[in-house]
């Protein structure tokens, strides 16, 4: 609803904005944040408040999949850069599962450490791309719509099926509302929690390899702001940032909510650091009306 | 049972306040409260003398909990009218079950936080100091004041609460299950001082379940029971008998409102289901019993006397150390639900909303959670077949509104209690386990739980059933087996029991304190 | 001397303590020059404004609020700090400090009004706060224009001393004072180590952590404001490793995640120690990524030693583990 008011109020208002190309544009440029924020979804569907590693886990994903490309082809060096970031989320997981520790914690360290790691080993220097193949899917349109968008639309239906349609994902939402009912009924709390952590690792490598793709080229910064974005957008769709409730296609809905409210300062001629600025409104915004809302239903 | 009068050492000494003896220090008439529809307490009256130690006594939901905290001005009566006597300001100062330390502070802070003496804009050590001493001589406890409160044992923090408590000078102190957490050498002691206390001129109003406690302690006691006053009794003029009748009687008198199954319907055939050996755990030891196809077993306690803890741990959710479980021919190792659940037990646990709900989530989900893997193909969600089946739960057992989509946590404790019970009858487990299903529900829903626990024994499922309520038992139950301190300490069955017998078996001694 | 510092230390996470004492070992092992008062300074002069941050979010800590935002606040402090000292010093001051107060007042709100839990809370206004720095410095560093101030802010005196070291040594000594010697002080203790006993014995929890989370706000604003005079410059960008530096100092420092344990002097000291560390790797020209690895992994290592199982493990090693466990059916007693 508040993203049809944006629409009509942006297309009313705003030159140039109600255009295919234009609408492309945003979908674009939301469509990395995206693919995270499904991750994301998870994790805080589960009650684990966010994933801070989000940034490094980017970058390891671009990295790795351009680094190892020259080496052993495209295919093999993607499956190696999405298998390392998501054994990095489980790594995350099972710290936070065995040792009862905080999600945010627990995930700034990583970030911090894995940020560290990368710099040692490229020096903060950009590895660029080596294969036209890889670049050319990057940029392609099939029916002209750009490759990152369809990623991230296939990311977003198969997170979206998984939820709703598996017992598992059912289980998420069991152990995020109520932790104490959900072990008391049997299900694995702990688990669920892990598997939630690893797939936000993989959809945060999945976006490096997209972004990478895209760009042709990669360095430590390359995911830098994303995890807030993501945030954003699961928070403005209207999964409950107190975990226990949600779904993908709301934070679909957050994610092109938020990639529009970029589109139009762009538009408007304002700097991009108002879109910093702007998300962090909308979180703060999301997190005061969900709080209310659960007061209210109290 | 001799209880030695105590009074007269009141008499001898006088009070503190300079009142004369047998003069109350506190009184209560008329107390009224409600919660919504929901009558907490009706037409209270209460008097305790200076000097005396009065039990309060009850059952879970008999209002005793709102009463302490109107006592101790947490919660405003509706109506009626409170006197406390003296001129200190402080009071009913209740010590709770719970205790209410800061267990990182030190002692003497724990003792003084109420109100720190200052010097300046600093902390007075000096004063925190001489006064914790003080406090401290007073229950009779040798600690180091600067110790942080966690290094102490529970019964000595039990002693520094009450210390804290005296320091206000209260009209009367209110112990709230205080032995709760102690064992009965710790018991021993605290009751000594507080005898101690008593005798030189403190009003005691003393909360408990065990009536062997009472008897040891107190001079006479009130009886509640849904929310009005029942009793109001001198010790030595009753037995613990009649106090029980008191406390849970009037649910006999009930049970013309749903006549009792003709009895002997149960045959047993074939082998045991639930084969427990020497089982012991987590607040309860040595239970051993055998549950054969569609037996409803009931077990009976007052509180805390472990057939709750062994539910629990039937559940999953409370450790065993030692022992034997079987369901049929397999030993369950059960130290996690998930391992209870797969053994083919269901837990039903008796808080709703801490263990039994999501209560964010809707009804339907709620029901459908633990029948998921089953009615799910390669772990994929059949939608119209779990519609179904949610439908089919809430039409067995009548959930209202009937409205698979209805957010859980906004229908009324009988029909979550109904959510509860159907998303586990829906998984057909052989032993099913509930942990007094029917507390705080209204007679509709509980006719409901009644069926379906019929039900499930007609279809061949084991059924044990934690109740308090001796009237469902007997309506209920092929056979009702007794708890008293921690463990198993009989069984009676349709041919032997009687009110009588019941009430004679959930009172005598507490063999634990022996 | 002694006793007050194993007070300090009494908490302190000793796995962490323990790998800190290794690296900083091993430094010394492989440059000895490192030992000198030149060192010293150095260490003091690089943890002087991380102390100050960590005393307020220490408070925070120990009244049960984690405060994520303090990074951020900082870093917003020093922009506003810079862009208004043109007009003249004390607004641009006031400003600064003020911008803490606000950020903590709505941390406060948040937490105490609204029921929002202050980590979910404080990430929200650490995204807000760093977006207006971003949006207010146009995501440029701000140039101060009194360089001749921040010079003299530098000037060391009496050899190891400087006025933010000065500062630094202050600030703690009043903030632990308060916490350990004042009313409200251990009222903060009382609202972290159990909020429902402090409630119960009269405590105003809500306001406590208010005024935790303003504290909180209020020193990480004067901490960054100081940083930008120091540098007579403030970039927008660098909150996240402030308050990484702070999170893993006040925790190494023994400041419990759970709130009520710890002290503000003990926080410091992590600081301190992660400061030697990265000074010491400095000094024999170890890549400041190898810095990042450090801190991340000093804190995953407190966050692992603290799991409830090996705490206790831990504890009982130190014999000083006298808590009974229940023995009665303590869950169905609810009268």
């Amino acid at each position: 609803m508040a993203l049809l008011i944006l629409l009509v109020v942006a297309a009313l208002a705003v030159d140039r904005f109600a255009t295919l190309s234009n609408a492309m544009a945003i979908l674009r440029a939301g469509s990395f944040t995206g693919i995270v924020a499904v991750g994301m979804t998870l994790v805080i569907i589960r009650g684990y408040y966010a994933d801070l590693s989000v940034p490094a886990v980017i970058a390891v994903g671009a990295l790795t999949s351009l680094a190892m490309m020259p080496a052993i082809g495209v295919l093999p060096a993607v499956a190696v850069a999405l298998l390392v970031s998501t054994l990095i989320g489980l790594l995350n997981g099972v710290i936070i599962a065995v040792a009862s520790g905080n999600p945010i914690i627990v995930t700034l360290g990583t970030q911090i450490l894995l940020s560290g790691v990368i710099v040692a080993i490229t020096q903060g220097a950009f590895v660029y791309g080596t294969s036209e193949t890889f670049a050319d899917i990057g940029s392609a349109k099939v029916l002209g719509v750009p490759t990152p968008i369809l990623a991230f639309l296939v990311v977003a239906g198969i997170g979206q099926a998984w939820l709703s349609l598996t017992t598992s994902g059912r289980f998420f939402i069991a152990a995020g509302a109520n932790q104490r009912a959900a072990t008391a009924m049997g299900l694995p709390t702990r688990r669920l929690g892990m598997v939630a952590m690893a797939v936000c690792g993989l959809t945060a490598g999945f976006a490096g390899v997209v972004l990478a793709a895209f760009t042709d080229q990669a360095n430590v910064a390359i995911g830098s702001g994303y995890e807030f974005s993501a945030i954003a957008a699961v928070a403005v769709g209207g999964t409950s940032l107190f975990g226990g409730a949600g779904s993908i296609w709301r934070t679909v809905v957050g994610v092109v909510f938020v990639a529009t409210i970029d589109n139009v300062l762009v538009l408007l001629g304002l700097p991009f650091e108002a879109r910093l600025l702007a998300t962090g409104i909308v979180i703060i915004v999301a997190v005061v009306f969900d709080a209310l809302l659960r007061r209210s239903t109290r | 049972m001799i209880v030695p009068d105590r009074r007269e050492s009141v008499d001898s000494r006088g009070s503190l306040d300079g009142n004369s003896a047998g003069s109350f220090a506190l009184t209560v008439s008329g107390v009224s409260k409600a919660f919504g529809a929901t009558k907490a307490l009706s037409d209270v009256s209460l008097t305790v003398r200076v000097g005396e130690i009065r039990a309060l006594l009850g059952e879970n939901g008999a209002g005793k909990s709102t009463l302490i905290k109107i006592l101790t001005g947490l919660v405003d009566s509706d109506s009626g009218v409170l006197s406390t006597a003296g001129d200190s300001s402080s009071g009913v100062v209740a010590v709770h079950q719970e205790l209410t330390l800061v267990p990182t502070l030190s002692v003497e802070e724990n003792l003084a936080l109420r109100k720190l003496p200052r010097r300046g804009i600093f902390i007075d050590k000096g004063a925190m100091r001489s006064r914790a001493v003080v406090a401290l001589q007073q229950v009779e406890l040798d600690v180091d004041p600067s110790l942080p409160l966690e290094r102490l044992g529970l019964a000595e923090r039990q002693l520094v609460e009450i210390a804290r408590a005296l320091q206000e000078q209260p009209s009367v102190l209110l112990l709230d299950e205080p032995t709760s957490s102690l064992n009965s050498s710790e018991a021993r002691m605290l009751f000594r001082f507080v005898r101690g206390l008593a005798a030189s001129g403190t009003a005691v109003l003393f909360v408990s379940h065990r009536l062997d406690e009472v008897y040891d302690l107190c001079q006479s006691a009130t009886v509640l029971r849904d929310g009005r006053v029942i009793g109001d009794v001198e010790l030595a003029d009753t037995n613990p008998e009649a106090l029980t009748r008191m406390m849970i009687g009037d649910r006999l008198l009930q049970e013309t409102l749903e006549p009792p199954v003709a009895a002997g319907q149960h045959v047993r055939a074939g082998e045991p289901v639930l084969r427990c050996q020497a089982l012991s755990g987590e607040g309860f030891t040595g239970v051993s019993i055998d549950v054969w196809p569609g037996e409803v077993v009931g077990v009976m306690g007052l509180v805390g006397a472990g057939q709750s803890a062994f539910a629990r741990a039937l559940g999953g959710l409370q450790r065993t150390y030692v022992g034997d479980l079987h369901i049929g021919s397999a030993a369950v190792q059960s130290n996690s639900p998930a391992r209870s659940i797969a053994a083919g037990i269901a837990y039903v646990p008796s808080d709703r909303a801490l263990e039994g709900l999501c209560l964010d989530l809707s009804t339907g989900t709620n029901a459908i959670l633990p029948s998921l893997q089953s009615t799910s193909r390669l772990g994929l969600v059949e939608r119209s077949k779990t519609r179904h089946w949610a439908e089919a739960i809430i039409r067995e057992f009548d959930v209202r509104p009937p409205e698979p989509s209805k957010r859980v946590g906004d229908l009324s404790g009988g029909n979550q209690q109904k959510v509860v019970l159907g998303k586990w009858m829906a998984t057909q487990p052989t032993v099913t386990v509930l942990d007094d299903p029917t507390r705080g529900v209204d007679v509709g829903a509980k006719l409901a739980i009644h069926d379906a626990i019929r039900s499930r024994a007609g279809q061949g499922g084991a059924v044990i059933l934690v109740s308090s309520d001796v009237t469902e038992l007997l309506s209920l139950a092929d056979r009702i087996v007794i708890f008293r301190g921690g463990t198993m300490c009989g069984a009676l069955t349709r041919d032997t029991w009687s009110h009588e017998h019941l009430l004679d078996a959930l009172t005598q001694g507490d063999p634990a304190d022996d | 001397m002694s006793g007050a510092l194993s007070r300090v230390t009494a908490n302190a996470s000793a796995p962490a303590l323990l790998a800190l004492a290794v690296v900083i070992v091993a430094l010394v092992a492989i440059e000895p020059a490192l030992i000198s008062a030149s060192t010293g300074f150095n260490i003091l002069t690089q943890a002087a404004v991380p102390v100050i941050i960590a005393s307020g979010f220490a408070v925070a800590m120990l009244s049960g609020q984690l405060d994520l935002s303090v990074g951020a606040t900082a870093v917003l402090a020093g922009v506003v700090a810079m862009r208004l000292q043109e007009q003249s010093i004390g607004l641009s001051l006031v400003a600064g400090l003020l911008v803490g107060c606000a950020v903590g007042a709505v941390n406060g709100l948040l937490v105490t009004r609204l029921g929002v839990p202050s980590l979910l809370a404080t990430l929200g206004t650490l995204i807000a706060a760093r977006g207006v720095a971003f949006f207010y410095s146009g995501g440029r560093p701000v140039q101060g224009q009194m360089p001749d101030v921040a010079a003299s802010l530098n000037s060391s005196f009496l050899g190891v001393l400087s006025i933010r070291i000065c500062l630094a040594i202050a600030v703690v000594v009043i903030v632990d004072a308060t916490i350990r010697r004042t009313v409200w002080g251990r009222r903060v203790m009382a609202t972290g180590g159990n909020p429902k006993a402090a409630q119960a014995v009269g405590v105003s929890v809500n306001r406590i952590t208010m005024q935790a989370l303003v504290l909180s706000g209020s020193l990480a604003a004067a901490g960054g404001t100081l940083q930008a005079y120091l540098l007579n410059s403030a970039t927008p960008a660098g909150g996240e490793a402030t308050l990484i530096v702070v999170i893993a100092g006040v925790v190494v420092g023994g400041v419990a995640l759970t709130g009520g344990r710890g002290s503000v002097a003990g926080a410091a000291l992590g600081v301190l120690l992660i400061a030697t560390v990265t000074v010491g790797m400095n000094f024999i020209g170890v890549d400041s990524a190898y810095q990042r690895i450090l801190v991340g992994g000093l804190l995953l290592l407190v966050v692992l030693t603290s799991a409830p199982q090996i705490a206790r493990a831990l504890r009982r090693r130190q014999g000083g583990d006298r808590i009974r466990t229940g023995t009665l059916d303590g869950s169905s007693q609810i009268g």
